[in-house]
């Protein structure tokens, strides 16, 4: 039987009809997002406790394997439902992500727990290790035994006292004071023992002297004492008294310094050797009158002696050598 | 030895080593008389010796040695005298 319904009422069925069937596929549809929002949740908040609380071993592949296993039936749910319902599992995937995205966001950075350290082994294990693998495969090899040598050394023990023998550097030579000295020969079967004893060491009948570049005449006289030229200080100096003679003439002069006595010496001989110091432009009768002249003060003639020398040590040397030609 | 160098020699008296030259192997000195820390006037030409590892000296007499150390030391004094004058 066919019942007909017209008319508005029957726009009213269909219309409450159609109302209802929307909201039980709107209903449907969030209950299953929400249970597969709730499956992956739990399904990531596993898999993220096992990251979190253990060290990527092969334990936590597999048990990351079975959770994968254990969901799947889940998953096949989930297919199954949206495709009854016509919800799109990617538009789900999507909310999940974006969930998740958010509660990572809230989440503070969790610290990675402390890895366990990896023992390695030591340097000498290691080196053990490899030794006895080497030595696992090492040839082992014999070594001939030695030939029999041609030549026996015999074995010599010297017998002496080394107090006995004296080296006299004198002499040049070698002096035994007492006794003899005996060495005592120990050979082997092959040689047969034999004791030998060394001869005697006569006394050199005169022992020849040697002495490089010494005169026999003894004219020389042996230093006693070196130093460096040094000059005692001012206040020795203005006591000593220095004389100079040159030329037959006498003169005393109370000197400050070894430099004047040097330019003393120098300027005589200047005189002696008719030397003019032409950049001095003293003549040499100026010089004589100074030197010679007792109204010449001696402050006057250590200034013109000043005058004449300007390199005392070298006018120094050169009154010396040239006295000595004289 | 070497020159500026004041020897004392065994008898007591002192010297100042004012130049020195080399001849024939032999190390020869002009010497000056050191007397109260100061040179005198007395000259000497000196040959240096060694006895037991020990400096020696002894005086020269040869007058043709003499000689000739005599003009060695002058054209020393004449070399340093041009070196003073270009200085």
């Amino acid at each position: 039987m066919e019942i007909r319904l017209l008319g508005p009422e029957l726009e009213h069925v269909q219309s409450d009809a159609r109302r209802e069937l929307d909201e039980t596929i709107e209903r449907r549809k969030k209950e299953v997002e929400d249970e597969v929002l709730s499956s992956l949740s739990e399904l990531a908040s596993d898999g993220k406790r096992v990251l979190k609380s253990q060290k990527p071993t092969y334990e936590m592949m597999l048990q990351l394997d079975g959770l994968v296993k254990e969901n799947e039936e889940l998953f096949l749910r989930v297919n199954a439902l949206c495709d009854k319902t016509g919800v799109s599992l990617n538009a789900i995937i999507e909310r999940m992500v974006s969930k998740n995205r958010e509660l990572r966001e809230r989440e503070a950075v969790v610290e990675p727990e402390a890895v366990e350290a990896v023992e390695l082994p030591s340097a000498d294990e290691f080196d053990k290790k490899k030794a006895d693998e080497v030595a696992t495969q090492t040839s082992t090899f014999t070594l001939a035994e030695p030939e029999e040598t041609a030549l026996n050394l015999p074995e010599i023990d010297i017998d002496y006292d080394p107090d006995d023998i004296k080296y006299d550097w004198q002499k040049a030579t070698y002096a035994k004071e007492s006794g003899d000295v005996e060495a005592t020969v120990t050979t082997d079967t092959t040689i047969p023992e034999e004791t030998y004893t060394t001869t005697t060491y006569e006394e050199p009948a005169e022992a020849p002297e040697v002495k490089a570049e010494v005169p026999t005449n003894q004219s020389f006289l042996r230093v006693r004492g070196r130093r460096l030229h040094s000059w005692r200080s001012n206040q020795d100096r203005n006591d000593s008294v220095l004389r100079v003679t040159t030329l037959g003439e006498d003169f005393t002069d109370r000197s400050e310094d070894y430099r004047n006595l040097t330019t003393q010496i120098g300027n005589l001989l200047l005189n002696y050797r008719n030397f003019t110091p032409e950049e001095d432009n003293i003549s040499l009768d100026t010089l004589d009158q100074s030197i010679g002249a007792s109204k010449t003060s001696v402050p006057e003639r250590r200034r013109l002696y000043r005058r004449l020398n300007s390199g005392a040590k070298r006018i120094e040397r050169y009154a010396r050598v040239s006295q000595m030609a004289r | 030895m070497g020159i500026d160098e004041v020897i004392t020699l065994e008898d007591g008296s002192e010297y100042i080593l004012l130049l020195s030259t080399e001849k024939d192997g032999s190390k020869y000195f002009l010497a000056s008389k050191y007397v109260n820390d100061a040179p005198t006037d007395s000259y000497d030409l000196f040959k240096e010796l060694v006895v037991d590892n020990e400096f020696a000296v002894e005086p020269v007499s040869d007058e043709t040695l003499k000689a000739k150390l005599i003009e060695e030391f002058e054209n020393q004094v004449d070399a340093m005298d041009e070196e003073e004058k270009e200085n």
